[in-house]
């Protein structure tokens, strides 16, 4: 169990978390979803007790990370990539996280057997790909056996068959009632892995709601309509309160209608005696209702290229700051 | 790996015992020290630093026996003017110093500049037990290192000693306070010197800080102490200056410290900056 209470931090002029409160629950994997820039990483350092909150207050099991006696046991923690000594073995680094706690030897290598890690234990890890560091990462995190896991971007240079296993382990941790708390930037990787997701931006909560609520709150009910007749459906769905749209000019008979659903807009079209081609109801994705929350909150947004274009050579674009 | 292998928990269960102590943050930190290369590169830098300045000591005050010209030359500098054997078998310690400072400063800076204080401070949230920890740790390597480096220097220098009849005695007080003394001397360095490195956190600005006060800013003030008197009374003070008094034999020369005073001055700035670093450790980001 983790709870903020009205968390903050500010560094400079900028504030980076801007009272946030929230609680990740047990039993379930809790996604923190944002994009780069919007506070994640910031406040998984002030749940951890590295970052000091200028306002506000996070307790994990009803402490302060600080006041925690055996830490290890209590929150297992993937920060982000490397925060390792390159110089050191894999199995030397854990020991040496290991040791401060009392935990054994035999624990660690368990723990390196259950990361794959038994071929590069007694590798420099300074050798290591991006994979085997986030491996390296989530092996430490495990080292105690504790019953709550925060991952930052834990899914960050695995391949493919590294992302189902860290997507598979995060759910049976859950699962094992443990409190599972997982940042991404990868709304895809939300949608298969969290069970509630907590959105992120310019440091503030935008939606903290089971995954399925949040992609519902945000969908547009859209329906793709095609018909060679789009002159005269066109009005009568806007008369009967639709939205629409042309989505491609060059194919003036595709339509995007929100506003109405299939079987009205099916309905309709058979009072206006128009032919339908293609009635699709089109399911939003959490992928499209993070683009929506989050549309006013992209710190570093991508200009449109064609904008760029026209800008070019008289004033810089892109990055606000 | 296997895809299937899900089960995390302990083969058997952790027992109420897992609680994070001072002894184990000690191993932890003794078990980040030795497995670095660096170390171990450090280690066997300063012994050959110890032992081979020792015995190109030994081997000039050899032949200050029997040159006139080298006699009268050492006998303007006041730490050569009564030579014993500790003078060669201590001499070491001047390039000792620096290989120490180097590897204190790492051990704190080495991990801010790779993110792995976040790892160790995930660990340990009591910041100041880790401190405590990497400073006893760095203490006792370097007084063992300094007794070895010292036993090299003396076992590699008996001969040539003895020949000239300054073979090393032990039952002479002056002697073994200077023995003593270089222990302490470049115990109190690292220890200084892991406090710098601990208010820097970057390797870089940490290195150049120690190196720069202990061997550059003697070398500016003895400079200026010819044109200016207060630069003279500054000189005595400055912590290599003041702590290498406890490893020099002989009459206190004029303008500088005794051996206990100039010790004690050292082991002051040690304590100001490891102060001065505690209260910035605790407070600031990770």
């Amino acid at each position: 169990m983790i709870e903020a209470q009205g968390l903050s931090k500010s560094f400079g002029n900028t504030t980076a978390v801007d009272r946030v409160t929230f609680s990740v629950r047990p039993g379930v994997v809790t996604g923190f979803l944002g994009p780069n820039g919007a506070g994640k990483s910031t406040t998984m350092r002030m749940i951890m007790g590295l970052d000091r909150p200028s306002a506000g207050s996070v307790t994990v099991n009803g402490r302060p990370y600080a006041r925690l006696r055996s830490p290890l046991t209590e929150v297992g923690a993937l920060l982000e990539a490397r925060a390792v000594h390159p110089g050191r073995t894999a199995r030397a680094h854990l020991r040496a996280l290991a040791a401060t706690h009392g935990i054994p030897d035999r624990r660690v290598d368990e723990a390196i057997e259950l990361t794959g890690l038994t071929s590069v234990a007694r590798k420099r890890v300074g050798g290591f790909s991006l994979g085997m560091g986030q491996r390296l990462g989530i092996a430490s995190a495990l080292l105690g056996d504790p019953r709550t896991l925060i991952l930052d971007e834990p899914v960050n240079g695995l391949d493919p068959d590294g992302v189902l296993w860290v997507r598979r382990l995060a759910r049976s941790l859950a699962a094992e009632g443990r409190t599972v708390f997982l940042s991404s930037h990868l709304m895809s990787e939300m949608a298969l892995t969290a069970d509630h997701v907590i959105v992120i931006g310019r440091g503030r909560i935008l939606a903290d709601a089971p995954v399925s609520d949040v992609v519902e709150a945000a969908s547009r009910r859209a329906v793709t309509v095609r018909t060679p007749g789009p002159a005269t459906l066109r009005p009568a769905l806007e008369r009967a309160g639709a939205a629409v749209a042309v989505p491609d000019v060059a194919h003036e008979g595709s339509l995007e209608v929100t506003g109405l659903d299939a079987a009205a807009i099916g309905e309709i079209a058979l009072t206006a005696g128009v032919a339908l081609h293609e009635l699709t109801p089109v399911a939003s994705t959490l992928e499209d209702a993070y683009l929506e929350l989050t549309a006013d909150a992209v710190e570093y947004r991508t200009d449109d290229p064609s904008d760029q274009l026209a800008t070019a050579g008289t004033t810089t674009t892109g990055d606000p700051r | 790996m296997s895809a299937t292998t899900l089960d995390v928990a302990l083969a058997e269960p952790t027992s109420g015992d897992a609680r994070v102590t001072f002894p184990r943050v000690l191993r932890s930190e003794r078990l980040k020290l030795w497995s670095l290369r660096s170390t171990w590169w450090g280690v066997v830098l300063t012994v050959l630093l110890m032992a081979g300045f020792a015995v190109l000591m030994a081997e000039t005050l050899g032949s200050a026996a029997t040159s006139p010209d080298m006699q009268q030359t050492m006998s303007a500098d006041p730490r050569l003017a009564a030579p014993t054997a500790t003078t060669a078998v201590t001499f070491g310690y001047g390039f000792a110093q620096l290989s120490v400072a180097v590897l204190a400063v790492l051990t704190i800076t080495g991990e801010h500049s790779t993110g792995m204080i976040r790892a160790t401070f995930a660990a340990v949230p009591r910041r100041l037990t880790v401190l405590g920890a990497k400073l006893l740790v760095v203490a006792v390597t370097t007084a063992l290192l300094a007794v070895v480096g010292l036993g090299a220097a003396a076992l590699a220098t008996a001969s040539s000693l003895s020949a000239d009849g300054l073979a090393l005695d032990l039952s002479d007080g002056e002697q073994l306070r200077s023995l003593g003394g270089t222990v302490a001397y470049l115990v109190t360095v690292a220890a200084f010197s892991l406090g710098i490195g601990a208010l820097w956190r970057s390797t870089a600005a940490g290195i150049a800080t120690t190196i720069g006060v202990l061997t550059v800013l003697p070398l500016a003030f003895q400079a200026l102490a010819g044109s200016a008197a207060w630069a003279q009374d500054v000189y005595a003070y400055l912590p290599t200056v003041a702590g290498e008094r406890v490893i020099a034999t002989g009459p206190t020369p004029d303008g500088l410290l005794s051996p206990g005073a100039g010790f004690a001055v050292l082991a002051g700035y040690a304590v100001a900056v490891l102060a001065a670093a505690a209260v910035a450790v605790r407070r600031r980001d990770a």
